[in-house]
């Protein structure tokens, strides 16, 4: 009994709670809804990119534009952002710092924050912090009997003599070359290699402080003459072909072995030209002047077999029958490239070209039209057109490959001796020359414009105080 | 009607009684160790004293062992004896000794000694390590566990001072040609190494060390106005 009237009563409480919480549910809804304008900024510093040296003064200046200028009163602050470090650069409108970041890149943000209200307003740039060895020229040269390492970067500062004054020592022999032994991607196991005549010196790229000297970087290698450097467009191999052979050394496989010493050399019948064609995907191309061929090794191996060729190709790669005197890359990408090469024998002078690995050109170079060509002895090709820059005793040229032609691009004094020229690979745009004249060598750099001339007919940049320069690389 | 919202308050009320928090299970048991292998290993060696370069009396073979349970801060005594189908004498031919799982540490290289002697010279001898129950570690559970590894209470050991082929040899036969012994022994003298296994020489050995050899093949070649013929009168290069 008691029972059923609980049952019965129970669907008027449900009803009664649902309406109750309704009811104490309902508030009123107290809010404001006046606006004021905010202070909106417009902040300009001429660039979005910003590119410092490391220890170097670096500096931006912001312009800030204000909805309302008369109300501005801010605090700033410059923070630079990589990985999970945050670093504080400054708290004045103008960043104007000494650059003691490490070298990386990285999100720079500048905020301004408005001191009346809080808000806070910001503009995000890309700062590019560079050592104070980044991009530059490695200029190998003697003064006298003593050989020395200099470095020109890119924006002309020259140091003199890097490796002596960081290491606190002496690094004797007669300079040879020095070479950027660097497989992309893993630049934490990059070097510079320092050539000898007494041997080799490997260094930090970053502060050039001595790593290893010969055994480290090679494998019972005791004769040093004309050594080249490459990697191979898989970058799974790094060669250097040094007296004729080629060794070679770890690559995108094993990165903690890239710095591993380069093997002996292969030891085959062959005497290779100084040059590591890495002009295709598969294989790499060398070339034999004992036998006049090309070579290849195919990636990972440590023994060269010759190249396939074909009577019917432009040229017969595995029997070319002349002496290969030059050689360089023109256009390229990460996985195919051109290389041109200058080849002769007693009728005159060729130029070569390897696309991939397919011969691309073949050409006998008409010396009535390409003054000089048969006394050539520094060669350099863009990447941009197919044009090569020759040098002969004091004067340069630029050949026109397509049109069979060159034209006198510069006359250094008649006393001067061209001794090296190199092309910035990645533009293009710079050629460096080394000089000779005097007893005083000489670097300078000339700006190549669209059309392949210089830009202004003489050097944008020259540079003293070099003995006798003997190889010209990059950094 | 009112049966029906009966059961269904019942039934709504044991559903909410009978939730309960789930405990955690933890393993609680004796502290176990066992020998242990990566998925693609073998679970025995062999080893010969006969290509060294300079005459050795002694060499140690270092066995992976892990503990089963979680580490304690106190270091643990490990016993290894010597199982069923051992050959070698303990104690003549080969010692185990006790050593200790470091505090805190779940894993530990155990060494087993082996000595050389005339014996071995023309025969192997076998050592079947087992683990052995000890104050502090007892034999813990063998089979597959977790991340591909195996654990076992067992490692055997061949071990002359025979010339033998090295068990891993296959795995580099691509980079230095068949087995041979005199092949063997030429690299030996040429890199001053013994231990040709991928695991001691990385791909820097299999892809560097055969240019060496090469070569210097070719300098014996010269000295000795003929080829070096193996056992199998066979030619070695490289």
């Amino acid at each position: 009994m008691m029972k059923d009237k609980l049952f019965n009563f129970l669907p008027h409480i449900l009803v009664a709670s649902i309406l109750s919480m309704s009811l104490l549910g309902c508030a009123k809804y107290d809010q404001s809804f006046k606006t004021t304008p905010v202070n909106e900024l417009t902040i300009d510093a001429g660039a979005t990119i910003f590119t410092a040296v490391q220890f170097d003064p670096f500096k931006i200046p912001v312009s800030i534009r204000a909805t309302q200028p008369d109300k501005a009163k801010y605090r700033y602050i410059w923070k630079a952002i990589a990985d999970d470090s945050v670093y504080v650069l400054s708290h004045e409108q103008n960043l104007d710092i000494k650059m003691e970041l490490p070298p990386k890149r990285y999100n720079l943000q500048f905020t301004a924050i408005d001191e009346d209200n809080g808000l806070e307003h910001s503009k995000l740039f890309t700062l590019v912090v560079t050592g104070v060895f980044s991009e530059g020229w490695l200029v190998s040269h003697n003064i006298g009997t003593n050989g020395r390492l200099t470095f020109v970067r890119m924006d002309n500062k020259m140091f003199e003599n890097p490796a002596e004054e960081v290491n606190n020592m002496k690094f004797p022999g007669k300079a040879m070359a020095a070479f950027s032994a660097e497989i992309p991607s893993y630049s934490e196991y990059a070097s510079i290699h320092y050539f000898t005549e007494s041997g080799v010196y490997r260094f930090d790229p970053v502060g050039f402080l001595l790593t290893g000297t010969t055994n480290n970087v090679f494998t019972n290698q005791t004769v040093f003459s004309n050594p080249a450097y490459g990697a191979n467009l898989t970058r799974t191999d790094q060669y250097y072909v040094n007296n004729g052979d080629v060794h070679a050394g770890m690559g995108s496989f094993t990165p903690d072995q890239i710095s591993m010493p380069f093997s002996e050399g292969f030891g085959g019948d062959y005497y290779l030209f100084p040059v590591v064609i890495n002009s295709a995907q598969l294989g790499t191309f060398f070339y034999d002047n004992k036998y006049k061929r090309f070579l290849n090794l195919p990636y990972l191996d440590r023994q060269l077999v010759p190249a396939v060729g074909s009577s019917k190709d432009l040229f017969n790669m595995a029997d070319v029958g002349k002496t290969m005197i030059a050689a360089d890359k023109g256009r390229g990408s990460s996985s195919t490239a051109v290389f041109y090469f200058i080849m002769e024998d007693n009728s005159g002078r060729y130029i070569y070209g390897l696309n991939a690995d397919k011969p691309s050109l073949f050409q006998k170079i008409d010396p009535t039209k390409c003054p000089e060509i048969n006394q050539a002895t520094a060669f350099a090709t863009s990447g941009v057109l197919q044009q090569m820059y020759y040098a002969v005793d004091n004067k340069i040229y630029l050949y026109n490959i397509v049109a069979n032609s060159a034209e006198l691009l510069y006359s250094f004094p008649n006393a001067t001796k061209i001794r090296d020229i190199k092309m910035k690979r990645s533009t293009s745009k710079t050629l460096a020359v080394a000089t000779w004249a005097n007893s005083a060598g000489q670097f300078h750099t000339f700006d190549i414009n669209d059309l392949g001339t210089f830009v202004g007919n003489s050097p944008s940049k020259t540079l003293n105080g070099f003995g006798e320069i003997v190889h010209i690389s990059i950094k | 009607m009112k049966i029906k919202i009966f059961i269904i308050v019942i039934f709504s009320f044991m559903a909410f009684v009978s939730c309960k928090k789930q405990e955690t299970m933890y393993y609680e048991g004796g502290e176990l160790i066992t020998f242990y292998r990566g998925r693609y290993d073998v679970d025995s060696t062999t080893y010969t004293f006969a290509f060294h370069p300079k005459p050795k009396e002694r060499d140690t073979i270092y066995l992976n062992m892990r503990a089963q349970g979680a580490a304690q801060s106190r270091q643990r005594l490990i016993k290894v004896k010597a199982g069923v189908g051992t050959t070698a004498i303990l104690g003549e031919d080969f010692l185990l000794p006790e050593i200790y799982l470091p505090a805190d540490s779940f894993s530990v290289k155990y060494p087993v000694i082996i000595l050389n002697s005339e014996k071995i010279k023309t025969k192997s001898l076998k050592i079947v390590a087992e683990v052995d129950a000890s104050t502090d570690l007892v034999p813990g559970a063998t089979g597959r566990e977790i991340g591909g590894t195996y654990a076992m209470n067992s490692y055997k050991i061949w071990f002359s001072n025979k010339a033998d082929k090295p068990a891993y040899w296959s795995r580099i036969e691509y980079y230095f040609g068949s087995f041979s012994v005199a092949r063997l022994r030429f690299m030996i003298s040429t890199l001053g190494i013994s231990d040709f296994s991928v695991e001691a020489i990385g791909d820097y050995g299999l892809y560097n060390y055969p240019v060496t050899l090469r070569n210097a093949m070719k300098r014996y070649v010269e000295e000795n106005k003929g080829p070096l013929i193996d056992e199998f009168g066979e030619i070695v290069n490289f």
